[in-house]
């Protein structure tokens, strides 16, 4: 299978977002490869916010967020009005993370849905086939 | 005044004394010194024996030498285990003088708790399992390392010698560089921050993703499938394996650890010995490896290889 299909830009060093609302999308998937990664526009970036903000918290009976080898979720990093906080998603959990150490709080996300959604966001980056093997899993 | 723990049993009780004095004095001021206290998660933490537990007994001296207040010493996971190693044979050794099995802080000191006594016999046993330092290089054949060495992959290489360190995830995991690295670096043992690629460093970068591009691209740096000689030590010991897709193409290292399991980095994720099934990693080619479904081959690092 060639390379060239499957190469996707860097993005481990990327800084963080300094426009007013900026949303990076890391899909932490890869383990000798780099992970491909895309910023969302401004209209996915007001959709990730308001949809965050409805998340309901949870965390008893949530499966981890998957680690090891394979498909690991997302990584998000949002700035939303000059306030930087860090998402993983993944397995029907969200993780936030703020960037200000003041710990991780944990949600639910029924279905998959913010993640599915997510991922489609990254489809000319990587590709439907990506993607349609990362729903399946 | 110190309470030492040696950090051995799963289901029992481990052994615990009390050192003090000037002995407790030297062996505090020996480890300030060398900065060869690690944290206690640090190193070995599997079954078996993961080094001593120290714990100061009086906040003055963990002030005065600018030590944690508990830490764990030749666990394998301080960058100075030699000095950690020397100054843990003082605490053992004195495990056995008098009164270090009296003090009210010591579990040991109820006869019903199930601690094994404090004598000679126990010095030799905890003594003759320390893990080995993380700063120490042990030099095995490939054969006798391990019983998958002498796989058909490396054949001919049946009596290669081969390098391995103590399993030291404390090293990679450390949040400025653990999104800097990848299995390559890890496989490698080249912390060099550059997410490294088989064959970049060389120009020889692999263009397509399997075994045979990816191999290639690791000799390409320095790597070597046959056997290499005295010089080119440390030859660390490598697996490498291949996600063929469909969908998901990537490739996977692991290294052997001196402990005789396998450690890998699965990307920017932290360092481990285990696979996707939670399991320690005896054999990458009967690990659960999730996409990764072909195994490569064994392979070798040499001293020579560079990897960007």
């Amino acid at each position: 299978m060639g390379l060239s299909s499957h190469l996707f830009g860097a993005c481990i060093f990327a800084p963080p977002g300094r426009a007013v609302n900026t949303v990076h999308v890391e899909l932490d998937l890869f383990s000798g490869r780099e992970n491909p990664c895309w910023d969302l526009g401004q209209v996915d970036a007001a959709h990730l916010r308001a949809r965050k903000e409805l998340l309901q918290p949870g965390r008893t009976g949530v499966p981890p967020v998957p680690d090891g080898l394979g498909y690991r979720g997302l990584q998000v990093t949002a700035n939303f009005d000059g306030i930087e906080q860090r998402l993983k998603i993944g397995a029907g959990v969200v993780v936030l993370e703020a960037a200000d150490g003041e710990g991780q709080r944990y949600f639910r996300d029924p279905d998959r849905d913010l993640e599915k959604w997510l991922l489609h966001t990254g489809q000319k980056h990587v590709g439907i086939g990506l993607i349609e093997f990362l729903l399946g899993e | 005044m110190i309470k030492v723990t040696a950090d051995i049993f799963s289901g029992r009780p481990n052994p615990e004394w009390v050192v003090s004095g000037a002995e407790a004095e030297a062996a505090l001021r020996s480890l300030s010194q060398h900065s060869a206290a690690a944290g206690l998660d640090s190193g070995f933490q599997g079954l078996g024996n993961r080094g001593l537990i120290v714990e100061i007994l009086d906040e003055h001296s963990s002030a005065d030498h600018g030590l944690p207040a508990t830490f764990r010493l030749a666990g394998g996971g301080s960058s100075k285990e030699s000095y950690a190693h020397e100054t843990a044979e003082r605490l053992i050794e004195a495990l056995t003088h008098q009164g270090a099995d009296r003090h009210p802080v010591l579990a040991a000191a109820n006869a019903d708790s199930g601690h094994v006594p404090l004598n000679e016999d126990l010095k030799k046993y905890i003594l003759a399992g320390l893990p080995i330092g993380a700063d120490s290089i042990v030099t095995q054949s490939a054969e006798q390392a391990t019983t998958i060495d002498q796989a058909a992959d490396v054949g001919a290489s049946a009596t290669c010698m081969i390098e391995t360190s103590n399993y030291n995830p404390a090293f990679w995991n450390d949040p400025a560089h653990i999104r800097r690295n990848n299995c390559y670096n890890y496989a490698s043992n080249r912390r060099t921050d550059t997410f490294a690629q088989p064959g970049r460093a060389s120009g020889h970068m692999y263009t397509r993703i399997n075994c045979a591009e990816v191999g290639t691209g690791a000799v390409s740096d320095g790597g070597t499938f046959a056997c290499a000689p005295d010089g080119q030590k440390p030859r660390w010991y490598m697996a490498l394996v291949i996600a063929p897709g469909p969908g998901f193409v990537d490739y996977h290292w692991y290294r052997k650890a001196t402990q005789g399991f396998w450690g890998h980095k699965p990307g920017g994720t932290a360092a481990r010995n285990v696979d996707n099934a939670g399991r320690i990693v005896a054999d990458p080619r009967t690990a659960n490896r999730g996409p990764y479904t072909i195994f490569c081959r064994f392979m070798f690092a040499q001293k020579k290889m560079v990897v960007r």
